[in-house]
C-alpha cells in the first residue's frame, strides 16, 4: 500500500466557489479501495452503535416516560421493612392485654483489655446498674479474657445511662428475652420458656410451634381483671386459714371458656430459673383430688336423670351404712329420713350413697364417663391431670364416689362437669383460648333439661338454707355446693388435712358463670369457730369473687325475694310421693 | 457538520450529567429507604417495649392500689347499684317560699328548679361560714 498523506486526503477544498467535487480527494487504485473498505466498516460499526444507543434511548424513554407515567395508582411500598423479627409471638388475654411478649434487650459486655481505669469504670457503672456491686464489676474487669458479660438484659433507660457515661471498652449485645409483664398473675396458664426460648410449661409449651413461627399472637380466654380478683380472694383466704395452697377457676357456663384460673402458690415466670417445684405445680388442672361433697352435684344429677329417683323421694339416713370394714357416716347427722332435696341441703353421705345404689355400679361408671370424669381434660395446657378411678369399680366405690371419695379429679374437671349440670345439661369442651363472639361449640347432652333445672333449684337451696349460706352474694342469686374432703395420707385419711371447696353458679336462674374455690389444708380459726369446712372457708371466697365480678360483667342484682324469682327457684323440700316402698315421713 | 458535531457533544455531555445526577439521586433515595426501614424497625421495637411497659403498668393489682390511694371511690356493691326507675327516691315536692305548691308548667318547660327551702349555713372544715 502506498503512503497516504492524510492531511491532504481530508483537507477541505481550498476554493469555496469551486463546485463541490463528489470526492475531495481523488485516489486511484489500491488506496481508494482500502479507504472504501475502511469507510464501509465504519458505517457498519456506526450503524450498530447507533442501533444500540437507539435501543437504550428507546428503553429509557419507555421506562421513564411511557410506562407508569404520573403517580402510581396503587400506593406500593417498595421493600417494606420486614415486620419486627421477634422469634416468639405474643400471648394476650381476652381483652388484648399482654401476658407474654418478646423484647430485644441490650446486654452489656466489656473487653477488659480496652478498659483504661477499671476501678473508676466500675464505680460509675455501679451507680447505674442496680443489683451488681462495684466490687463484682472490678473482679469481672480484672479477667484475662477479651470478653466478659457485665449484665444481661438491661432496660432501655439503663442502656441510655451507660451510653451517657461514655466509658470505653464497654459494648452492647442485642439479645431476645421473653417478658411477662403481669408477672405471677396467670403464671400457671401462660407457663414460661427456658433460656433458649423454648416453651417448657403451660401455653408456652403446648403452643410452642405456633408461637415460634412468630405469626399471630395467641389470645387466651382469660380475663386478667378477673384473674386478679380470684387470685386476691384466694390469697386472702389462704392467709387467714394458713393453708398450704389454693385453686380457683371461673368458667363461662355458656361457652365453656375459662375466664380465670389460679393456682396458689404461684411464681414469677420472669425468673423461671428459681421456681419452687411446689409453686410450679398447677393445682387447678394437674392436681387430682378427691373432691368430697361437691361431687354430690353429679350424684344427684345422675340419680334424678336416671329416672330411678324422683325429686320428691326420700331415703333413710337414720343409721350409718356399714359395708365390709367401712362405715359411711354423716358430718352433721340428722338421724332421720331425708328427702332428696334435704340430702343435698344437709350434704348427707348416707343419703347420697343410698341414692347411688338405686342407679348401680354400671350406671354410675357410665355417667362419670359421660361427663368426662374418667379421662384427661382436652385442655390446652400440657399440665392436665389424669383422674384416678377405682379399678375394679365395686359397690363400696359406688357408695364413696357418691359423696366424692374414691375418684380423684382435677378442680377443672369439677367445674366443667358442674357447668354441664346447670347450663341445661350440655357438656362442652373447656378451653383456654378465646372463642369468637357468639361461637358456642356444639356440646354433648349429658342430662335432660329438666334434670338441669332441678339441679339449679337444689344448688340454690344449699346457698339459701343449707351448708353454703356463706356464699350468698346478695342480689346475684348464687347457687352452689360445698365440699370438704379429708386428704389421703399413706393408707388412710388424715382428719386434719382437708381440702375445702365450694363450686357455685350464678345467677342460678340462668347460670352465666361457674366459680370454684378450693383451699388446700386450711386451719380453722376463731372467726369460723374452729371449722375449716368448705362452707366456712371456700364459700366466702366465692361470695367475694361473685360480688366483685358481677358489676364488671354487667350482671344486675335482683331482688332475691321477688315472687317471680322465688317461683323459679324454690323447691318443695318435703317428700311428696310414696316412692321407694312407702318409706315416708316416718321420722318427721 | 460542525453544528451537528456540537449538538452531539452537547447531547452526550447532557445525557452523561443527567445520568450521574439520576444515579446520585437514586443512591440517595436508596440510602434514605434503608434509613427509614431501620427507623421503622427501631420504632417497632420501641413500640414493643412500650406495649410491655403499658401492660406492666396496667397490672390490676397496681391499678387497684392506685385507685385506693388516689380516688375517692369504693367498689360497686349490689346495694349501691340502681337497677331501674322505680329504685329512684321520691322527688322533692316543689314549694314556693310562701308555702304554695308550684305547678310545673308542662306547656313551656316541665322541669322547674325547686327553690331552696331555707337558706343554710355552709359547713367548711367543721366551721360554719356566714
Amino acid at each position: 500500500m502506498s503512503r497516504l498523506n492524510l492531511r491532504t486526503a481530508f483537507k477541505r477544498a481550498p476554493n469555496p466557489e469551486a463546485p463541490p467535487p463528489s470526492h475531495q480527494v481523488c485516489l486511484e487504485g489500491d488506496v481508494k479501495q482500502a479507504i472504501d473498505v475502511g469507510r464501509t466498516r465504519l458505517v457498519i460499526a456506526a450503524a450498530l452503535f447507533a442501533m444500540a444507543f437507539g435501543a437504550v434511548g428507546l428503553r429509557l424513554a419507555d421506562v421513564t416516560v411511557m410506562s407508569r407515567g404520573g403517580e402510581p395508582r396503587l400506593a406500593d411500598a417498595p421493600r417494606v421493612a420486614a415486620p419486627i423479627q421477634t422469634t416468639r409471638a405474643e400471648i394476650l388475654d381476652r381483652n388484648g392485654l399482654l401476658l407474654a411478649t418478646s423484647l430485644y434487650t441490650p446486654s452489656l459486655y466489656a473487653d477488659p483489655q480496652a478498659v483504661i481505669d477499671p476501678v473508676a469504670a466500675a464505680r460509675a457503672l455501679a451507680t447505674v446498674l442496680p443489683g451488681i456491686s462495684e466490687q463484682e464489676i472490678v473482679t469481672k474487669l480484672s479477667a484475662e479474657r477479651r470478653f466478659v458479660w457485665i449484665k444481661r438484659n438491661l432496660t432501655p433507660r439503663q442502656k441510655f445511662e451507660i451510653n451517657r457515661l461514655g466509658i470505653p471498652g464497654f459494648y452492647f449485645q442485642r439479645e431476645e428475652r421473653r417478658v411477662y409483664p403481669q408477672s405471677g398473675a396467670a403464671a400457671h396458664v401462660v407457663g414460661y420458656t427456658d433460656v433458649d426460648g423454648r416453651g417448657i410449661a403451660g401455653i408456652e409449651q403446648s403452643f410452642d410451634e405456633v408461637l415460634r413461627s412468630g405469626g399471630q399472637p395467641v389470645q387466651l380466654s382469660l380475663d386478667l381483671r378477673l384473674q386478679h380478683i380470684v387470685r386476691e380472694s384466694l390469697i386472702e383466704s389462704m392467709t387467714e386459714f394458713q393453708a398450704i395452697g389454693a385453686a380457683g377457676v371461673v368458667l363461662d357456663a355458656k361457652t365453656a371458656e375459662v375466664l380465670a384460673m389460679v393456682s396458689l402458690p404461684d411464681f414469677d415466670p420472669n425468673h423461671a430459673g428459681s421456681i419452687d417445684p411446689d409453686a410450679q405445680f398447677n393445682r387447678a388442672t394437674l392436681g387430682v383430688y378427691e373432691m368430697g361433697s361437691t361431687f354430690k352435684v353429679f350424684n344427684h344429677a345422675m340419680a334424678l336423670d336416671s329416672g330411678k329417683v324422683r325429686i320428691g323421694g326420700s331415703f333413710d339416713a337414720t343409721q350409718p351404712i356399714r359395708i365390709s370394714r367401712f362405715t359411711i357416716n354423716d358430718y352433721h347427722p340428722e338421724k332421720r329420713w331425708l328427702s332428696v332435696a334435704e340430702i343435698f341441703e344437709h350434704s348427707s353421705n348416707i343419703g347420697s350413697a343410698r341414692m347411688a345404689m338405686e342407679v348401680g355400679v354400671n350406671g354410675q361408671q357410665d355417667f362419670m364417663k359421660k361427663i368426662g370424669m374418667l379421662a384427661r381434660l382436652p385442655i390446652e395446657v400440657p399440665e392436665a391431670g389424669l383422674p384416678l378411678a377405682p379399678s375394679p369399680w365395686r359397690e363400696i366405690n359406688l357408695m364413696t364416689i357418691s359423696f366424692g371419695h374414691g375418684l380423684s379429679v382435677s378442680p377443672l374437671h369439677l367445674v366443667s362437669g358442674v357447668s354441664a349440670m346447670v347450663n341445661g345439661g350440655v357438656l362442652r369442651p373447656v378451653t383456654l383460648l378465646k372463642r369468637e363472639a357468639g361461637a358456642t361449640p356444639a356440646g354433648t347432652r349429658v342430662i335432660a333439661e329438666r334434670t338441669s333445672e332441678q339441679m339449679r333449684k337444689l344448688l340454690r337451696l344449699v346457698v339459701e338454707k343449707g351448708t353454703g349460706r356463706n356464699a350468698s352474694a346478695e342480689g346475684y342469686l348464687v347457687g352452689g355446693k360445698t365440699g370438704t374432703a379429708e386428704k389421703l395420707s399413706g393408707r388412710g385419711y388424715n382428719r386434719k388435712a382437708r381440702i375445702s371447696s365450694f363450686v357455685g353458679a350464678f345467677p342460678i336462674n340462668d347460670p352465666k358463670y361457674i366459680v370454684l374455690a378450693m383451699i388446700d389444708e386450711p386451719v380453722g380459726n376463731k372467726r369460723t369457730f374452729g371449722y375449716a369446712t368448705g362452707g366456712w372457708v371456700a364459700a366466702p371466697v366465692v361470695k367475694n369473687i361473685v360480688q366483685r365480678m358481677a358489676p364488671m360483667y354487667g350482671i344486675l342484682p335482683v331482688d332475691e325475694s321477688a315472687p317471680e324469682i322465688r317461683r323459679d327457684l324454690v323447691l318443695d323440700i318435703a317428700p311428696r310421693d310414696t316412692q321407694n316402698g312407702g318409706k315416708r315421713l316416718a321420722s318427721y | 457538520m460542525r453544528q451537528t458535531f456540537l449538538l452531539w457533544v452537547f447531547l452526550v455531555v447532557g445525557a452523561g450529567v443527567a445520568l450521574f445526577l439520576l444515579k446520585y439521586e437514586v443512591q440517595e433515595r436508596e440510602e434514605r429507604l434503608a434509613r427509614l426501614n431501620a427507623e421503622i424497625i427501631r420504632n417497632q421495637e420501641a413500640i414493643q417495649v412500650l406495649r410491655a411497659e403499658w401492660s406492666y403498668l396496667n397490672r390490676p393489682d397496681r391499678l387497684a392500689e392506685l385507685a385506693r390511694r388516689h380516688l375517692n371511690l369504693v367498689p360497686v356493691t349490689a346495694k349501691t347499684l340502681m337497677t331501674g326507675v322505680t329504685a329512684l327516691p321520691n322527688p322533692i315536692p316543689v314549694v314556693t317560699p310562701d308555702g304554695l305548691p308550684l305547678r310545673p308548667n308542662t306547656r313551656t318547660n316541665p322541669y322547674i328548679v325547686a327553690p331552696m327551702e331555707k337558706p343554710q349555713a355552709i359547713l367548711a372544715s367543721g366551721v360554719a361560714v356566714q
